[in-house]
């Protein structure tokens, strides 16, 4: 058995990559921050394999994968609801199990959402760029080598775990369940004032279907159009979540891979745990928008993050 | 909306900030986008997720869990008020800023710039006048964005300003000196683009491996000096 363990990629798209949090830092270089766009479901995957929020793991799209395990390995899949299948047989979503060497792991299409997170013990070892081994394509940086990961390629382990490990799970109440109509939470900001209460009553009032050409730079969303009086914008830093209105009138939202800076106004930004739920929709998903004060967004955010923090502790003291 | 009405903070996110300081861009207001990054760099510390300067703004991404936003604008307008001090005293803000002047090198050539004759033709001016327009002047780094390492450089002569291409080209090779508009710029890496190609220049612009990553940052000047073909061998361009 090799020395260390390792996840051959039998069949892999290009809407699977490692991910961490994010490269924060380098957005002056012109850098994007990358990383997970569902915080919360690649939090809880790692905590099921007992590794740090930050840990490298698999961001999945799509679906339709399948992996070969190089000596043991435990991991966990959570987020969108990909069957998974181990040697043939079911396994469940928001579960740690181990892999013994040689067995086959596959991960179907989705039936309900577009992202599931597979966390490894001890994680996959990559080399961080600036800080980070979030993979950005368009970047050619993070993952491996700045490509995209190709069959037959194999993702070493980064620390071996001890062999004996407890499964762990999360109830079913917890786990992600996608709507195929979304409220997405916004923060009002940015240009509004120029662009008007009368187009942020519309933008708000309008439902958005997801189109398919978006990814993870930004959510292309087709609804009532925003005409926008063409008026010359400096360039400035656009952040993530920003909901951006270009010629056409028809809101991008900013999703990790964004560009660092334009010249489109912006109504304002989802806030992150709309990104989140986003991230989640598929193309012909329905979308609404809803603004929230900001003191709201941050009270919903920081009450969100103790909730995360209590279920990863709980999770990783379930053994 | 009229001068009085700057500076101003804007929300930009539940996390982040804008910070407009005029409505132009032009080199006095680039030095205070300047000084006021570095101050929020310096005294944010770990804070502070991203800051991205551009042209006559700043974006402040913080960690909302750890920084309260209402002492972050009362923080912010601290530094605006020092900086409106600092403005009276021009030379202090400028020393404060540490601006440089960076030299690049740059092979002027149909070679290497496959536009730069069309550029000529359509300003009806010679290849040679247009290379010395070009490299005569001192420009400033108003932003850096689009593609790692890529810097938005202003301001090209008005005679030589030239529209970008209808359709962009899917490779630009790595190096290229192009001209959009009254803007220029040096295509960091191979990449698609639809600024116009007048030169090469042969040191590399992002190298993740060398400490600085780019060789200048935001409100730098910045002067290409035409060389020969030979000289641009000699420094690794091909």
């Amino acid at each position: 058995m090799a020395a260390q363990s390792a996840l051959l990629l039998q069949k892999v798209n290009v809407f699977t990559q490692i991910q961490d949090l994010g490269r924060f830092g380098a957005a002056s270089l012109g850098l994007t921050q990358g990383g997970v766009v569902d915080v919360t479901s690649a939090r809880i995957a790692n905590a099921l394999v007992d590794n740090d929020a930050n840990t490298p793991l698999l961001e999945i799209g799509l679906g339709a994968l399948q992996f070969r395990a190089i000596g043991s390995v435990t991991v966990a899949i959570t987020g969108a609801m990909m069957p998974v299948f181990v040697n043939g047989k079911p396994m469940p979503r928001y579960l740690s199990f181990q892999l013994q060497d040689g067995d086959q792991l596959e991960i179907g299409y989705s039936k309900n959402g577009a992202r599931c997170y597979l966390a490894i013990a001890g994680g996959f070892a990559q080399q961080p760029v600036l800080g980070s081994v979030a993979t950005v394509l368009r970047e050619g940086i993070g993952g491996v080598n700045g490509y995209a990961l190709q069959n037959g390629m194999q993702l070493p382990v980064a620390k071996q775990v001890s062999s004996f490990f407890k499964p762990r799970s999360l109830e079913y109440q917890f786990q992600l369940q996608p709507k195929a109509m979304q409220n997405i939470p916004f923060v009002v900001g940015a240009q509004q004032a120029e662009l008007g209460a009368e187009m942020l009553e519309k933008f708000q009032s309008t439902i958005y279907q997801m189109l398919p050409m978006s990814d993870r730079m930004g959510m292309r969303l087709r609804g009532a159009a925003l005409a926008v009086a063409s008026q010359a914008m400096l360039s400035e830093g656009i952040c993530l979540g920003a909901i951006q209105l270009p010629p056409d009138g028809q809101p991008i939202v900013m999703l990790n891979d964004h560009q660092t800076i334009g010249g489109y106004p912006k109504l304002g930004a989802v806030t992150r745990l709309g990104v989140s739920a986003l991230g989640q929709c598929r193309p012909g998903n329905l979308v609404r928008f809803i603004p929230l004060p900001l003191a709201q967004a941050i009270d919903h955010a920081r009450r969100h993050e103790q909730w995360l923090c209590t279920l990863e502790q709980q999770i990783r003291g379930n053994k | 909306m009229n001068r009085s009405d700057y500076p101003q903070i804007r929300q930009a996110s539940e996390n982040s900030l804008l910070i407009y300081l005029a409505a132009n861009a032009e080199p006095r207001v680039l030095a205070q986008v300047q000084w006021l990054s570095q101050q929020l760099k310096v005294q944010l510390g770990a804070l502070l997720l991203n800051i991205v300067p551009s042209y006559n703004s700043i974006l402040l991404v913080y960690d909302f869990l750890k920084l309260d936003q209402a002492q972050l604008e009362l923080f912010i307008t601290d530094l605006l008020a020092q900086l409106n001090q600092l403005q009276n005293q021009p030379l202090q803000l400028h020393t404060g800023s540490e601006s440089r002047i960076i030299e690049l090198p740059c092979y002027y050539s149909t070679e290497t710039g496959p536009d730069l004759t069309r550029v000529a033709a359509q300003h009806g001016l010679s290849v040679p006048e247009v290379i010395k327009k070009h490299s005569d002047e001192l420009y400033q780094v108003y932003a850096i964005g689009f593609a790692p390492g890529f810097a938005y450089l202003g301001w090209v002569d008005e005679s030589i300003a030239t529209p970008r291409l209808k359709t962009p080209r899917l490779a630009v090779p790595a190096g290229s000196v192009a001209i959009a508009d009254r803007q220029t710029a040096v295509y960091p890496s191979t990449s698609p683009g639809g600024w116009n190609l007048v030169g090469n220049c042969p040191l590399p612009l992002f190298d993740l491996n060398r400490d600085p990553v780019m060789p200048f940052s935001i409100g730098d000047a910045v002067r290409f000096i035409p060389i020969e073909r030979s000289e641009y061998l000699n420094l690794g361009g091909c």
